[in-house]
């Protein structure tokens, strides 16, 4: 992914600077230095906002990724009684992935992003950096994954997808 | 641009899709080295706390260094871990302290490198400097220590994690200790932590774990500068979030006094790399399997569930003991555990960062935890200070477990401003348990707690053998603080050394005491607290009680034990008994 990230914004790099050379038409003068500038780092921008914008598109896949296999786990302890409590434990851990925006792995990169001074969205109530989960929401994931991860026999596992569905909706819906 | 966004996006869902007792038997009553205080007479209600600092007076003298007085790197904020543990078998509590180095700011440079301090009880409440003798100096920069009976050979080794490769303290029995941390396998080369042993796998020997803070280097330390700017008034250092966190170890013994790292196999893996401290080993599910919880600090903490044969699954975010009750993972530093609510359960104690509170997660049972602090009164007394190392234990003899907190700041600089209303220096907390309300009593509990440190490391034991727990804590840059508990008496005791069958310390055994229809109980833990280690006693305040009508101890090794109608007021060692042929 790193690799991938930087050969792109190299590629727009030198496809802004030509670009603006080409429009100069003659040999460069103080202004035209400045236009070359000015334009090349236009190209930038536009790079580094699709970059975030890719970033927000991993993450929401992750996110959706981890929504789908809570989703799978939840369906499979419905119907398979001897591996009711690991499924349902393994939807809890799925659910917790995305009320924390991550498993481990992912926290551990944004970590070093953050280190790196590269960060989001502030709570207002935690002041924690997040991209789409608001504590408010982190909480009401977590609270729902400890109820399934506890679910008895004649718990509901449906209405608990169903409330999954919601929570998650609500989670990555634009603000 | 585009297309390598959308490639991405649908690539994603589909790769994460893919991851996916034996009979009661009586225990052997072993002679008791300390002779039974004699029964004072009927005790007089609720007495106030008194503590007295003594460590100069007593001998403890050695400065334990903690980098420069700026503190520029993270290194230099942590402090050091003690232990109060009794190495040469003789009856009484010594005092091992673990040392740091000292640095100069101008030029940044190593001034000394300080050595850890070992000092022997001598039986009249002072104590003897004996760290050449017995060869547990070193010169590394020491963070922590635990202790327990690694080989077998029925004498308490010592484990001290340091910035680089840990050490093991082999125990020869002659008080001297031979250094075994590389030919054992755990000389774990990170910026090391709390630490713990107990048996992981129920095979009967004693298993480690690790955790590790962060991944620095000795250069970053000295090349380091104040970045961060404090509540927007001072310039402080960097970290924890933001650096690369380091990995936590699980050593599984081999039983032949060597260790192997078994930390993916048992299902420990730290990947996301967590900013470990606080480790406490302890079956909190009372399953009959210790259970790890791990305080991380900034990062959620882990809660490691034993699913037996030393396979473990990680359930910290959803037990409710990895974020707080605001879904918040806080900066967690020391941790301890016991039944603060008298429910039966072990609840888990956890300190934290300034301008946060300290944390009561309350044991619901079958490892569902649920956060106290504001109803135990924690946020209301803790909120303000930055706390390290910690304890339950029961000062006043009234059977309930109070709290006592180490406090110090980690930015010198807040001593600068007077509007960020902080200090360096901070007093400790001794909080007395009112029927699991927490009350602040520490204004009232005499000069020892007026002693304003910058504290880290804390460990309780009954240092001068007198019936009650004293408290022993380090301070950054000074010699420790030894507080000698002299409250007036207003309770019975009982203190219970129960050692395995090889005569050491019992690691993961459980006591239950019932007296005047109520019970409560302990259990002996190796490490805990802010890299420190407790005396491996169970001390129990009984109030009024002058008869305990049961002990029941639970070995680690499985069977009970019982004893009924058993005195107070005197310390009695209870050996485990040999497996019925």
């Amino acid at each position: 992914m790193r690799s991938l990230t930087t050969a792109a914004i190299v590629c727009v790099l030198m496809l802004g600077f030509q670009a603006a050379r080409s429009q100069q038409g003659g040999a460069p003068n103080h202004n035209g230095a400045a236009q070359v500038a000015a334009s090349t780092y236009e190209h930038l921008a536009t790079a580094i906002i699709e970059i975030e914008a890719t970033e927000d598109e991993l993450v929401k896949s992750i996110l959706i990724g981890y929504h789908q296999a809570a989703q799978g786990h939840l369906k499979a302890a419905a119907r398979d009684a001897q591996g009711r409590v690991a499924h349902l434990e393994a939807a809890a851990a799925e659910i917790t992935n995305i009320g924390n925006e991550g498993d481990k792995r992912i926290q551990a990169v944004r970590q070093r992003l953050a280190k790196a001074g590269h960060t989001h969205n502030t709570d207002m109530e935690t002041k924690a950096d997040y991209m789409f989960v608001t504590n408010k929401e982190k909480k009401g994931l977590l609270d729902l994954a400890a109820k399934i991860a506890r679910a008895g026999a004649d718990a509901d596992l449906g209405a608990m997808g169903v409330e999954l569905d919601r929570q998650f909706e609500a989670a990555i819906a634009p603000e | 641009m585009k297309r390598l966004r959308s490639l991405l996006a649908a690539a994603l869902p589909s790769l994460l899709c893919a991851c996916g007792d034996p009979p009661a038997s009586p225990p052997e009553r072993v002679p008791s080295p300390s002779a039974p205080v004699p029964l004072d007479p009927a005790p007089a209600g609720r007495a106030g706390p008194r503590f007295v600092e003594v460590a100069e007076s007593a001998g403890l003298t050695r400065v334990l260094h903690g980098g420069g007085p700026d503190k520029d790197h993270i290194l230099e904020s942590v402090g050091t871990g003690c232990a109060f543990v009794d190495y040469d078998a003789d009856g009484r509590l010594d005092v091992f302290l673990v040392n740091a180095w000292a640095l100069d700011e101008e030029p940044s440079r190593v001034r000394a490198k300080g050595r850890n301090a070992l000092y022997c009880n001598k039986g009249d409440g002072t104590f003897e400097d004996v760290t050449d003798r017995a060869g547990v100096a070193d010169e590394s920069w020491g963070c922590g220590v635990s202790a327990a009976d690694y080989d077998h050979d029925g004498r308490v080794d010592l484990y001290v994690t340091n910035f680089g490769p840990n050490r093991l303290y082999r125990n020869r029995g002659d008080g001297t200790f031979e250094q075994v941390a590389e030919r054992a396998g755990v000389a774990d080369p990170g910026w090391g932590g709390g630490s713990s042993f107990f048996d992981a796998d129920g095979d009967g020997d004693l298993d480690l774990y690790v955790a590790n803070y962060i991944d620095a280097t000795m250069d970053e330390v000295l090349a380091a500068r104040r970045t961060t700017v404090w509540r927007e008034k001072v310039k402080v250092l960097s970290g924890p979030f933001g650096m690369r966190g380091g990995r936590d170890r699980f050593f599984r013994n081999n039983g032949d006094g060597t260790f192997i790292d078994a930390t993916d196999d048992a299902g420990m893996t730290d990947t996301a790399e967590s900013y470990g401290l606080g480790v406490l080993a302890s079956d909190l599910d009372r399953d009959g399997d210790v259970d790890v919880f791990v305080a991380n600090d900034s990062n959620p903490n882990f809660l490691y569930r034993n699913d037996g044969g030393g396979k473990f699954t990680e359930i910290g975010t959803w037990s409710g003991a990895g974020v707080n009750g605001n879904g918040v993972a806080q900066a967690d530093m020391g941790v301890d555990a016991a039944d603060f609510d008298g429910d039966g359960r072990p609840d888990i104690l956890v300190t934290t960062f300034a301008q946060d509170t300290a944390t009561i997660y309350r044991n619901q049972g079958d490892l569902a935890f649920q956060d106290v602090a504001v109803p135990a009164g924690l946020k209301a007394i803790t909120y303000n200070a930055l706390k390290w190392g910690c304890g339950f234990f029961d000062y006043d003899l009234d059977a309930d477990v109070d709290v006592v907190i180490a406090n110090g700041h980690i930015y010198p600089q807040v001593d600068q401003d007077p509007e960020l209303h902080e200090s360096y220096r901070q007093k400790p907390f001794l909080l007395r348990n009112d029927g699991g309300k927490l009350v602040d009593v520490s204004a009232s509990a005499g000069p020892g707690f007026q002693v304003a440190s910058s504290a880290r490391g804390l460990a309780t034991g009954d240092y001068d053998d007198d019936g009650d727990l004293d408290l022993l804590i380090t301070a950054m840059d000074s010699p420790p603080l030894l507080l000698r508990n002299d409250t007036p008496r207003s309770g019975r005791w009982i203190k219970l050394r129960v050692v395995d069958r090889h005569g050491a310390p019992a690691i993961g055994a459980h006591a239950t005491i019932f007296c005047g229809g109520a019970k409560q109980s302990r259990e002996l833990r190796s490490g805990s607290s802010h890299q420190s280690q407790n005396a491996l006693e169970m001390h129990f305040g009984l109030g009024e009680i002058a008869t305990i009508d049961r002990i029941e101890i639970a070995w680690p090794a499985g069977g009970k034990s019982t004893l009924e109608h058993v005195d107070v007021d005197r310390t009695i060692t209870l050996r485990e008994p040999a497996p019925s042929p």
